[in-house]
């Protein structure tokens, strides 16, 4: 080995040099040679340090955050230099709401932290596109807006004068959702009566679980609130990869005492910094919460006083009929939404305050001490409490018992159990992939029990459904026409699964009897229930549509089925299909008219959705590249072409139930007469007018980059100015009712589609996966740190920190067994379809199992074939359930999600 | 020291999320750009793991006891990941090419072992290790360039290439350990991290420090008593340099991770850490057990209700304040 002290190993190098150095005189006349010591010594030629430091200048900074469904919304300088956005860097400037609570900056990520990249890359929208080939086929003509718009205009008409209303389907996807994007689209299809889907169903993210507890499961945690929790637990939730911005009070809480727990199948970036990883049997979760709840009762580690107060379980339940004891059983007349509580101070059943049908809205016990156990007569009538149905089903599931189905230890459980019992705040964190098991409901609604039983609401814990909703008054009678018309509502998942026909890829995935013994459902059964759900009313579906507008919606890359779910759309969709976009993705490129859309810092916006108090401004840094328009402009265009043909050719209002489709003032009233022109002034309009922005106007929101929301902004209840936002708290210290049909947290539904499903209180059932099929391998798709769905995913600069090309995840003791190497490509596979994707080692998942990372672009598999078409998927029939108190369709709120967990595959080298 | 001042960082291991927005944050600042495109001057790396450039800690370079130069080898263009392009016109806008791919088959890439680690389930292990150039108070750098084109500032201790002086001799990049000296081909210069200084003479943090969501970079001065440096390094000894017996004496210091406890054979949780302490004293001496323990035993006085200075620097209420830069 060569050994050479520093100098002399200087020496031979200035040799080799020399020869060098006399090559290239003019590099050897500009410097005095030589230097003597550069480590200790001042260097004398310092002059070129300008060289970096002229790349660190720009003509000016604007403000944006990112308006796709990241829910992060985190506020960013935007740098630009001759009229081209150089670069990002996080504003980091929030202040701190409360010395002990760590501040909130610097939000943001690495998908954020490129955008100016991404936004000038070869699959920008630059200019409005007219289809010439077939569909699909790419090939297109550019044309202006004034002609586009103009034919697109005349064929909106043609469909409400040769079809009438409700032919339009106008879809806002969950791209859009800063609001000034939200709300124009919104506001076109309450003006036409354009269908639009639940955005959270569509996609599997809604948290049924918690809404069948909670009546809401828009109430959650800001994620600073998440810092004085003693106890935390996630599942189904990957907070390192899927919440980068708020990740970190889950790491500072620990560092203050909080002991955090992560269970997942796979030993995920979230567990490696967890007090405990947790494997578990992907999709048995429902199994592991209910051992939870049994080892909870069985050590009696509950909290009798909050359960009286705060929940359903000392409510009356008939034990001859299995319903509960309504006023109506009682009372002539009597109400079905007024409850029973056994008043053990009075020996006799007392009517229960604060349920829908209660006057009195208050959960307030005021002097009833209500019994949680014991069997009774109530007139006659045999009783027993909720508790005891609860602790009769929860008995089934000692640890011990379904250890051999979770392949967690029992004393794991055990332990687990009563430290979650005795913390001061214990936080259950969910992720969206909970919305996407057909179990998911289920284990939503144990976990809520296991909170429920053991005192954790408001300030002392609660449900992380990855989600708040804002109080934002103005922002909705923007979007909605000030409520004097609506879109056509529909159950997103639902939809799609009838639409895309993807009952006929269920019948040809799942084996019944295996499927009926793990979901509790047959095909025909589930068949059955979805069309009990839209015959009664329960969930709307409005069937099929003639023309198509589709803003900041990827459909052809989420939807299960997928190549076969497209041919049904685009042959629905036969006489217009317009997709508005900011960027070629699979979607667009089977449109007849693509419109360009401005990118996040080409727009005026605002941004709230997000799990934190601050709502940012997008200053329109710089103009939209090319013809691009922002969402609102477009949609001002849009409207004036309507208005301006439907009187040329003499077509005036449509009536449509209660309302009139004015196409011939459509301008007039999507412009509230010509006052709300561009983006910029419909912001303007929502600062001026939304009470949550406190007077402050909207030239000091963009020059500090944000505004700070005031007390009117907590939907549930006010937003404390110096404390973070615990969810609930108005229940637990005000007393107010739970927008439950009890008022209370709800462990007991007596639906019949419940009573059919043998869940009228929580309990466990498996998801379909490899026992319900015949392919052996488990398959879950979860988030991934790269993208937000489809966003970024096909980033050449996030592609370069991945495999380049989309890949799965494999165990490399299963790739073995298969013969398949890392880095090689695999093909995918089962008896609906196959996709061709890179193996990449993955240690930390299951032998049995492949994932996944969702949002891969269609356009980005091999031969376009993508992963949806290998997925099988099913609906929940508990979340079609309707007409009873809180559980009936609500957007955003109730309704059934597309699944993306229940199919199984196998894999070979390709 | 050599330098009058000298600016460093600590990174707490425990607190990175593996998100690669540091790594962004760099790469838009400086590297996509001027020939720089394959570089990144700031990366995350998957541990244990190949590292960046792949094998990199097996190529020598750095001192030997004697405070000799060690050789090393200088990375090729495939360990350091070919920057691949797309087909974006051809497969999106004009329907000439089937699909999205990229021009060159990947077989490598900066981050390609991301989330691998060593161990088998349900024992397996990984945490992320990001890297940036030390700013030595022994660059190896340094003391291999023939030219001396390389030098300390007295001011901060920032190490920097002098970009007019350079020759693209490249003896830097074999002789400096961490290979975090890089070549750029287009302007025949090497090249690496500049510690931001244009920011850092603004009063701002590096990109990859102002941007890092993790909250899990503190900059300041080694001599600062009341800066964040000094308490981390200095008082408590939790803050570790990696791979101290390269001799070049860093100025990049990391807070060891702990590990969820190991399973044994019927699924009951053991004592045992999942990353072994042994491997953990590989990368940062023999300082670990002891940072842990100090970090448990204050970690446990935060649980109990009684106050820690450490865990409470660790936490970082304000993160303006995760920065001394005067």
């Amino acid at each position: 080995m060569l050994r050479m002290k520093r100098r002399d190993f200087l020496r031979t190098g200035s040799l080799v040099g020399a020869g060098i150095i006399a090559a290239d005189r003019s590099w050897a006349l500009n410097r005095l040679e030589p230097i003597e010591d550069s480590l200790g010594e001042e260097y004398p030629y310092r002059d070129w340090e300008d060289l970096y430091r002229r790349e660190y200048s720009w003509d000016k900074i604007g403000k944006a955050a990112h308006c796709i469904n990241c829910v992060g919304n985190c506020a960013f300088d935007v740098y630009v230099k001759d009229g081209i956005v150089i670069r990002e860097e996080q504003l980091a400037k929030y202040p701190q709401i409360n010395p002990n609570v760590p501040d909130a900056n610097p939000r943001g990520c690495q998908k954020g932290a490129i955008h100016s990249a991404a936004m000038y890359e070869a699959d920008r929208l630059r200019y409005p596109l007219k289809r010439t080939g077939e569909r699909g086929e790419g090939k297109w003509q550019r044309v202006s807006w004034d002609e586009i718009t103009e034919e697109i205009a005349d064929k909106i008409i043609d469909i409400f004068v040769e079809h009438g209303p409700g032919n339009l389907m106008t879809h806002t996807g969950s791209g859009n959702l800063s609001m000034v994007r939200f709300a124009a689209p919104y506001r076109f299809a309450s003006l036409v009566g354009g269908v639009q889907l639940d955005i959270f169903t569509d996609v599997g993210d809604l948290n049924t679980g918690a809404h069948l507890a909670y009546g809401n499961p828009l109430e959650s945690f800001t994620s600073d609130a998440w810092f004085d929790a003693d106890y935390i637990m996630m599942s189904l939730f990957n907070p390192n990869a899927t919440r980068i911005p708020d990740a970190h009070y889950i790491w500072e809480a620990k560092w203050n005492g909080a002991r955090v727990v992560s269970v997942a199948p796979d030993y995920n970036p979230s567990s490696i910094h967890a007090d405990l990883w947790i494997p578990i049997e992907p999709g048995t979760d429902p199994y592991l919460a209910m051992s939870f709840v049994n080892v909870i009762i069985e050590e009696v580690l509950y909290k009798p006083d909050f359960m009286k107060e705060q929940t359903d379980l000392p409510m009356l339940v008939r034990t001859d009929t299995g319903k509960l004891l309504r006023e109506a059983d009682l009372e002539d007349g009597g109400s079905e939404e007024v409850f029973y509580h056994w008043d053990l101070n009075t020996e006799t059943a007392v009517k229960v305050r604060g349920s829908m049908g209660a006057e009195e809205k208050t959960i307030a016990l005021e002097g009833v001490d209500p019994a949680l156990e014991g069997h009774t007569y109530v007139e006659g009538i045999p009783v027993t409490t909720v508790f005891e149905k609860v602790k009769e089903e929860a008995a089934k599931y000692a640890p011990e018992e379904t250890a051999s189905v979770t392949g967690v230890a029992a004393s794991t459980v055990r332990e687990e159990a009563r430290a979650f019992a005795k913390a001061r705040k214990a936080i259950l964190m969910q992720g969206f992939n909970i919305g996407r098991y057909s179990n998911g409901i289920y284990t939503g609604w144990a976990q809520a029990l296991m909170l429920g039983l053991t005192g954790h609401g408001g300030k002392t814990g609660g449900i992380d459904t990855s989600w708040i909703s804002w109080q934002q008054p103005k922002w909705l009678e923007l979007a909605l026409f000030g409520f004097q018309k609506f879109p056509r509502l529909e159950a997103g998942g639902l939809g799609e699964f009838q639409r895309g026909h993807m009952i006929e890829h269920a019948r040809k995935h799942f084996d019944d009897d295996k499927l009926k013994e793990r979901v509790g459902f047959t095909i025909d059964e589930m068949e059955e229930m979805i069309d009990e759900s839209i015959e009664k009313g329960w969930m709307p579906y409005h069937g099929d549509m003639k023309g198509l507008i589709s803003i900041a919606d990827n459909k052809f890359r989420r939807n299960k089925f997928a190549d076969k779910y497209r041919e049904r759309i685009l042959e629905e969709v036969s006489e217009l299909f317009v997709n508005i976009n900011v960027r070629m993705d699979s979607t667009a490129q089977w449109a007849d008219y693509l419109l360009p859309a401005a990118s996040h810092y080409e727009a005026w916006d605002l941004r709230a959705v997000g799990f934190h108090r601050f709502v940012n401004v997008f200053s329109r840094p710089v103009d939209p590249i090319g013809e691009a328009k922002p969402d609102w402009e477009i949609m001002e265009i849009l409207t004036r072409k309507i208005q301006e043909r439907a009187i040329a050719r003499g077509v005036e209002g449509f009536q449509d139930g209660d309302v009139s489709r004015d196409l011939h003032t459509i301008h007039d009233d999507f412009t509230m007469n010509g006052t709300l022109m561009t983006d910029y002034d419909a912001t303007k309009w929502l600062v001026d007018n939304g009470p949550e922005f406190g007077g402050v106007t909207l030239e000091e929101g963009a020059e500090r980059g944000f505004f700070v929301m005031n007390e009117t902004a907590g939907a549930n209840q006010p937003l404390p100015p110096d404390e973070p936002y615990n969810p609930f708290v108005a229940q637990t210290e005000n007393k107010i009712p739970y927008e439950t049909l009890t008022g209370r947290m709800t462990f007991y539904c007596d639906h019949p589609t419940f009573e059919r499903m043998g869940a009228v209180v929580p309990t466990a059932r498996h998801h379909a996966g490899i026992h319900a099929s015949t392919y052996p391998l488990t398959f879950y798709s979860p988030h991934t740190r790269w993208g937000i769905h489809s966003n970024w995913r096909s980033n050449k600069f996030m592609m370069r920190l991945q495999r380049g090309e989309p890949n799965i995840y494999i165990n490399p003791k299963l790739a073995a067994q298969k013969g398949i190497t890392d880095g090689s490509n695999v093909r995918i596979f089962n008896g609906v379809g196959e996709f061709f994707a890179q193996a990449k080692f993955y240690p930390s998942l299951p032998e049995g199992s492949i994932m996944m990372e969702h949002g891969w672009e269609p356009h980005q598999y091999q031969q376009w074939k993508p992963m949806n078409n290998a997925m099988a998927t099913l609906i929940q029939p508990l979340e079609l359930a309707g007409g009873w108190g809180h559980l009936g369709f609500k957007l955003f709120k109730w309704n059934a999600n597309q699944l993306a967990h229940e199919s199984s595959v196998d894999v070979e080298p390709a | 020291m050599a330098v009058k001042r000298q600016l460093s960082m600590v990174m707490d291991l425990n607190k990175c999320i593996g998100c690669h927005t540091c790594t962004s944050a760099c790469k838009l600042q400086w590297t996509n750009r001027n020939g720089r495109e394959y570089m990144y001057w700031n990366n995350v790396e998957t541990m244990p793991g190949t590292g960046y450039p792949k094998n990199y800690a097996d190529m020598g370079g750095g001192f030997d006891e004697d405070g000799a130069l060690k050789t090393g080898t200088e990375p090729s263009a495939e360990d350091y990941g070919i920057p691949w392009e797309y087909n974006y016109e051809e497969a999106l806008m004009t329907g000439t090419d089937p699909w999205l791919r990229p021009n060159v088959k990947p077989t490598w890439g900066a981050n390609w072992d991301e989330d691998e680690g060593e161990g088998d389930y349900p024992n397996s292990y990984y945490f992320y290790l990001p890297r940036l150039c030390n700013h030595c108070e022994n660059p190896a750098c340094l003391a291999a360039c023939s030219r001396n084109a390389i030098y300390k500032r007295q001011e901060d201790g920032i190490v920097l290439i002098d970009q007019e002086r350079c020759r693209g001799y490249r003896y830097c990049v074999g002789a400096c350990p961490y290979k975090k000296v890089y070549f750029n081909e287009e302007i025949s210069k090497s090249e690496k991290c500049i510690f931001c200084y244009p920011r850092i003479e603004k009063g701002l943090p590096t990109a990859c420090a102002k941007q890092c969501v993790g909250r899990i970079r503190w900059i300041g001065y080694r001599d600062d008593e009341e800066g964040p440096i000094y308490k981390l390094v200095d008082q408590w000894k939790v803050a570790l340099p990696l791979h101290a017996e390269w001799g070049t004496k860093p100025n990049v210091f990391y807070v060891p991770p702990f590990s969820p406890p190991k399973y044994d054979e019927s699924g009951e949780t053991t004592g045992e850490s999942r990353v072994p302490l042994e491997y953990l004293e590989s990368l940062f001496g023999d300082g670990v057990a002891t940072a842990l323990q100090t970090l448990a035993v204050e970690r446990q006085k935060k649980a109990d209700g009684v106050d820690s200075e450490l865990m409470d620097t660790l936490i970082g209420y304000r993160h303006a304040e995760m920065f001394k830069l005067s």
